[in-house]
């Protein structure tokens, strides 16, 4: 793992020690372990306004910015608790590639689309989600597997085939397969950025969005930390140039949304929309951040309104006129605006947002998961905003509760060195107990985790810790809620009535009867 | 999964028709631009003439250094041929028609795009990748260095591969 270039850092520190996750925030944990743990082709809880995979509430990123909430929550929260997130990681994964995610490209390859309807009848239809353009499903594709290498320290995904997409039609066609892993998805993206100068990679034919190539960005440069390479550098200083033709920026001070490259035709953000000002802030922000704060505040003034106590919510755009037809579709608009207050550190707005969200979107739990469920009416009779699309209620509020000011953009320039994979972690949780804090003090040689029950579940608390005896670091001492609870050393372990720990080689398994909370200190002399 | 096929069929700065095939037996270091460029190309021949005169004799003599015009219109092989002597000698120049550059453009992956020189209006630019393309000597892609890496980093990377067994 290399270290990086050191790219700005903007905006307030992150504490040293966020504190512990409160309900909501595991609520949000919850959310986005129940729908990525559903069944093959059961999108339950998921299903937006529109029906093609077609608007910004599409599994796919449903699913990618789920993986990436889990990411940060997982470096600066909970970072030695892995066994919360690696399972949900892979879940996401498996669903990615399920092909309810990505058939809609073989229609959308066609072009057709309101800025590319000169290519209909002139492209092919395709069927590989990959190859070739189409950028808004293989960056997410390609970076779901990079970030769980990096985080979990497991490459499964790196090896050939290891993501492979097949469709075995009933009723037409033949049987289709595609064979990727991570890093061949990542030189399908780098090879067309390559050929089109570092502009980006389009989406549908001939249309390459600034938001789509973001995520982009983000996979190189963790597959930079895994092989130290500089394709994220690379590409960003290409990207700078290559967009000054266009501007990044359109005439109104909004973000600059797609250039029509065939035609040479920048697209402005013309009604203008949040969601794109929003999003395209949020995920810019990890690698040019004093671009995104001289311009974003005051984008985002446009769209506030102030609410009761301090709650505030946003205007949503008119429905336009497609063909004819009034045409709305889920483009999350609140929640990138709560998530972009949260990645860049804007606390009042956050605030605002999520008050506004518990006040007014009804908040519901289910099965441990925090959720609003949707609500296609925009705004009712008050005028008060309703509307929640899928996206926002099960991964973009999740985002914004569980990230940190600063939290991406510290991501990207401050990664996780080897010395981190090398500290004791809870790498496996029984599914009755919620962790709400987990981290390991090297300066103290302490591990702190602390369990909380969940109301839904009963039996014991069952939780692995790796990296605890073969690395030589001596007599131990556990303590629970302050009580010293059990000891040992590189061999031996003495448990107490209350708690049974087994030595498996490197993994101190501890079973413990439940307690509404239980906070754990692990300490080396 | 290929992506650089490295192919060409182009024209050398003596006239002479040439292919990868041409060169079969050394590595080829391989980079686009045009003569006109007055920034990029200046900067990455100066920077890669150095790498050359950095490596060994023997392993220098182990590598043809290509380069490859995205101009043809403009760059003629008489053109590269007196632009190339007199300022990198140690480069092969190679054009060719409007359709052989395409064609070996999107064998290396490479971009370039006419437009409006702003500081010359009669005349234009050609923004290209800035990519340097390292190719075995059996004609396949090695490796490749974006313009962001330095003459140090490419010198010692050179020394690795080619004193290889390929």
């Amino acid at each position: 793992m290399n270290h990086p270039m050191n790219p700005p850092v903007r905006g307030p520190r992150v504490p040293q020690v966020p504190p512990r996750l409160d309900a909501k925030q595991v609520g949000s944990l919850r959310q986005i372990e129940n729908i990525a743990g559903q069944l093959d082709g059961e999108w339950t809880m998921m299903g937006g306004r529109c029906g093609l995979q077609e608007d910004f509430g599409a599994f796919r990123y449903q699913l990618a910015y789920a993986g990436l909430a889990l990411a940060l929550a997982h470096y600066h929260r909970l970072p030695n608790a892995p066994g919360v997130f690696k399972p949900i990681f892979q879940n996401l994964i498996r669903k990615m590639m399920h092909p309810g995610v990505w058939m809609y490209w073989h229609y959308v390859s066609q072009g057709g689309a309101l800025t590319n309807g000169h290519l209909w009848g002139k492209v092919p239809a395709l069927w590989d989600p990959v190859k070739k353009d189409n950028i808004m499903f293989s960056a997410y594709l390609t970076l779901l597997p990079l970030l769980y290498n990096y985080l979990f320290d497991d490459d499964r995904y790196a090896k050939p085939g290891a993501l492979t997409m097949a469709i075995n039609p009933l009723t037409f066609g033949d049987r289709m397969v595609f064979e990727y892993d991570q890093h061949s998805l990542s030189d399908t993206i780098y090879w067309q950025m390559v050929q089109n100068g570092y502009l980006g990679v389009a989406c549908e034919p001939s249309c390459v969005f600034q938001i789509c190539n973001q995520p982009s960005i983000l996979a190189f440069r963790v597959e930079d930390f895994l092989k130290g390479t500089t394709r994220a550098q690379e590409v960003t200083e290409g990207y700078l140039k290559a967009w000054e033709e266009f501007g990044m920026l359109d005439a109104g001070a909004h973000f600059m949304v797609h250039v029509v490259t065939d035609l040479k035709v920048p697209i402005p953000n013309a009604l203008p929309w949040l969601w794109s000002d929003a999003w395209l802030a949020t995920m810019m922000h990890s690698w040019n951040p004093d671009f995104v704060h001289e311009h974003y505040p005051r984008m985002l003034e446009e769209f506030l309104i102030p609410g009761p106590e301090d709650t505030c919510a946003i205007r949503l755009w008119e429905p336009v006129d497609v063909r004819g037809v009034k045409t709305t579709a889920d483009t999350a608009d609140f929640g990138w605006a709560a998530v972009a207050a949260a990645e860049l550190g804007d606390e009042k707005t956050l605030r605002g947002l999520l008050g506004h969200a518990d006040r007014f979107m009804n908040p519901t739990w289910r099965d441990g998961g925090l959720y609003y469920p949707r609500n296609d009416t925009r705004y009712d009779e008050q005028g008060i905003l309703r509307l929640v699309e899928p996206i926002t209620s099960n991964t973009l509020l999740p985002f914004a509760r569980l990230n940190v000011p600063s939290g991406l953009n510290t991501f990207y320039n401050r990664p996780w060195t080897r010395t981190h994979f090398a500290e004791p972690m809870l790498t496996e949780i029984s599914n009755n107990v919620d962790v709400v804090e987990a981290r390991f003090q090297p300066a103290g040689s302490e591990l702190r985790f602390t369990l909380k029950a969940r109301q839904d579940r009963s039996g014991d608390a069952e939780i692995s810790i790796s990296n605890v005896f073969e690395k030589g670091r001596g007599a131990w001492k556990l303590y629970r809620d302050g009580v010293e609870s059990a000891s040992g050393d590189d061999e031996r372990v003495a448990g107490t009535a209350d708690l049974r720990i087994e030595r498996h080689a490197d993994v101190m398994k501890l079973v413990a009867s439940r307690e509404a909370m239980s906070a754990y200190t692990l300490v080396w002399a | 999964m290929t992506f650089v096929t490295a192919k060409f069929d182009l024209i050398d700065h003596d006239g002479r028709p040439v292919t990868e095939m041409s060169f079969q037996g050394r590595w080829l270091l391989v980079y686009f631009g045009f003569t006109h460029c007055r920034v990029v190309c200046p900067r990455s021949l100066t920077r890669l003439s150095n790498v050359l005169d950095a490596l060994a004799p023997e392993l220098a003599r182990t590598l043809q250094p290509l380069y490859i015009s995205v101009d043809p219109k403009r760059d003629t092989p008489a053109v590269m041929r007196e632009y190339l002597s007199m300022r990198y000698p140690r480069f092969l120049g190679l054009t060719g028609t409007e359709e052989q550059v395409a064609e070996a453009k999107e064998g290396f992956k490479v971009f370039s795009r006419p437009k409006p020189d702003p500081h010359d209006p009669a005349n234009y630019d050609v923004p290209h990748t800035a990519i340097t393309y390292l190719i075995d000597p059996a004609g396949a892609y090695a490796t490749h260095w974006p313009e962001t890496r330095s003459a140090d980093d490419i010198v010692a990377d050179l020394q690795a591969r080619l004193r290889s067994p390929t």
